[in-house]
């Protein structure tokens, strides 16, 4: 177990110290890919990127998986089927589903563009992978498809958790029901909420799939992140010893983004 | 007050509900039109683009004579299949160990692979290229049923840590009392209990290796060796041509299998996701 992944966490150590090309081992150069690449401008933008990408994300799915959760915690006909449906995006193959909302984000005959201009909300097609912000907003909207479920799941089983005679309490103490949820249910969903987080920080963070797929990091690194940055160095250009140091490089970001997650919600 | 009338179960239930599901099955949707449509039809931009107006099956029959998609398919399974036992074997003994055995520093091993668990496999995928090809792995499926078990041993482990945990140790404890060993009272008390758990822990590895994308695109180059993410991805689309027919075909049938374990052990996939061991 343990050398399944130290092994390669060693390696990679090692590996961000080399100047290592595909093909060759490479030798000792200290800490020399780490000063090139905080002089890259591109780096910055990977770890802006990143950040927005991951916080984002995380955030919207929190938001609707919450909404899912409230929802979904009553009872209505065909609620299974409702439940199952709502949760498939999670387990379904993430770079199939991304295929599938390339095309519908698709300048010609995309089927988002069509309803758009179908129901005259805009006059011209709009490039959704195109420049600005909008690359970042759909890749966002990807990851929020994909993960949403997950915060549903884990906000449920903690609302029925919430003890139904502290409810009637409030209730009877006149609580009206934003104060109900605030300051009885919320502290309930707490622990939950901070699972969520960090598996969702983990899993964003971590994504590759989806930003290769759908922009490629492109258009001009406006949407690269640090994996898939890592990835066009040493895989693209084929130096292995600045491309690992590139990943390495996030891993205490990484560990300040998961204990600040922890604190933020577990303290709500 | 809203309270409990038709109005209010709408804004509350209905509504968002409705939304959610219209954002959500869209895709699924769009695949299964697309997948339909004769190639005139899918360039026709002059009708709607959301029906189709005569269905064919000519991509899937496509996709099965003018493409490797069976192959990658097989592959694909394979791999699932294999890495998946390998992962569960490991992560039952782990977990069960992690879960009861009292020794130094167990609570800390546990919290160790969770962090594990946690690292990006796009941390680990440099290093794992230079043992790959160390080991002349490349276009090899084991190189990926060799990789898989770095993010689904940590997974199982951690889940199945949960599930053991759930169960009473008193039982095993009568076991043992009784005269049983410690690996009978596993294999004979806590295994038989966890089956849902395991259950769970191997729905969501095969899950997670039919699904994954990045280590086969590295490793796997030679077309006759490619899993279903990456043939598709990298066959069915040629630089900017995109096979939309063919690659919906392809999208629909590649996630059939997956689709299929879903809808008949949905309750597992939720307990394995309620005992908090999936990212997202």
């Amino acid at each position: 177990m343990i050398g399944v992944i130290a092994y390669p966490l060693g390696l990679a150590v090692w590996l961000s110290f080399t100047d290592a090309q595909v093909g060759e081992s490479g030798h000792f150069i200290g800490l020399g890919n780490y000063d090139y690449l905080f002089h890259q401008s591109s780096y910055a933008d990977a770890l802006r990127n990143t950040a927005v990408y991951t916080t984002a994300s995380t955030l919207i799915k929190a938001g609707l998986g919450l909404l899912m959760a409230l929802a979904l915690a009553r009872t209505f006909p065909c609620r299974r089927l409702v439940y199952a449906l709502l949760f498939l995006p999670f387990v379904f193959p993430i770079v199939i589903g991304t295929v599938a909302w390339y095309y519908l984000f698709s300048s010609v005959n995309g089927g988002i563009n069509y309803l758009l201009v179908h129901a005259h909300l805009v006059s011209d097609s709009i490039a959704w992978l195109g420049v600005g912000p909008l690359p970042m907003a759909s890749l966002i909207t990807v990851n929020v498809w994909h993960g949403t479920a997950l915060f549903g799941v884990l906000l449920l089983a903690a609302l029925r958790s919430v003890p139904a005679d502290i409810l009637d309490a409030a209730v009877i103490d006149g609580a009206r029901p934003l104060r109900r949820f605030t300051d009885v249910v919320l502290p309930y969903l707490s622990s939950a909420l901070a699972l969520g987080a960090v598996l969702s920080v983990g899993g964003t963070f971590g994504d590759f799939a989806i930003v290769h797929l759908l922009t490629g990091g492109g258009p001009a690194n406006e949407t690269t992140i640090v994996s898939t940055m890592a990835f066009q160095i040493a895989l693209r250009d084929g130096a292995l010893g600045v491309g690992t140091a590139t990943a390495l490089s996030i891993i205490p970001v990484y560990l300040v983004a998961l204990v600040f997650v922890v604190r933020v919600a577990g303290r709500k | 007050m809203i309270g409990d009338s038709l109005a209010g179960r709408a804004i509350r239930i209905y509504i968002p509900l409705l939304l959610l599901l219209v954002v959500t099955l869209f895709p699924f949707y769009w695949m299964a039109v697309t997948s339909f449509k004769s190639a005139s039809e899918l360039f026709d931009f002059s009708v709607s683009p959301l029906w189709v107006r005569d269905p064919t099956l000519a991509w899937y029959q496509h996709l099965f004579t003018q493409t490797n998609f069976p192959r990658w398919a097989l592959n694909t399974a394979i791999v699932a299949i294999v890495s998946t036992l390998i992962s569960l074997f490991c992560s039952v003994l782990a977990g069960y160990s992690l879960a009861r055995l009292r020794y130094r520093g167990a609570d800390s091993i546990g919290w160790g692979i969770f962090v594990t668990y946690l690292v990006p496999p796009t941390l680990l995928f440099l290093p794992l290229t230079f043992v790959i090809r160390e080991l002349h792995l490349f276009n090899n499926l084991w190189a990926l049923i060799l990789t898989y078990p770095t993010f689904l041993i940590p997974f199982c482990t951690w889940m199945l840590m949960g599930f053991f945990k759930g169960i009473p140790h008193e039982l095993e404890e009568a076991a043992l009392v009784d005269g049983a060993t410690r690996i009978q009272a596993m294999l004979r008390i806590a295994i038989p209990l966890a089956v849902p758990g395991i259950l769970a822990a191997a729905l969501f590895a095969f899950t997670l290796s039919w699904n994954e994308f990045l280590y086969a695109l590295i490793f796997m180059n030679d077309s006759l060796v490619k899993t279903i993410p990456v043939g598709v991805t990298q066959e069915l689309i040629h630089g900017d041509e995109f096979f939309w027919g063919e690659l919906m075909a392809a999208a629909l049938l590649g996630s059939v299998p997956v689709a299929v374990l879903y809808s008949f052990f949905v309750d597992y996939f939720v307990a394995g996701m309620t005992a908090g061991a999936v990212k997202g």
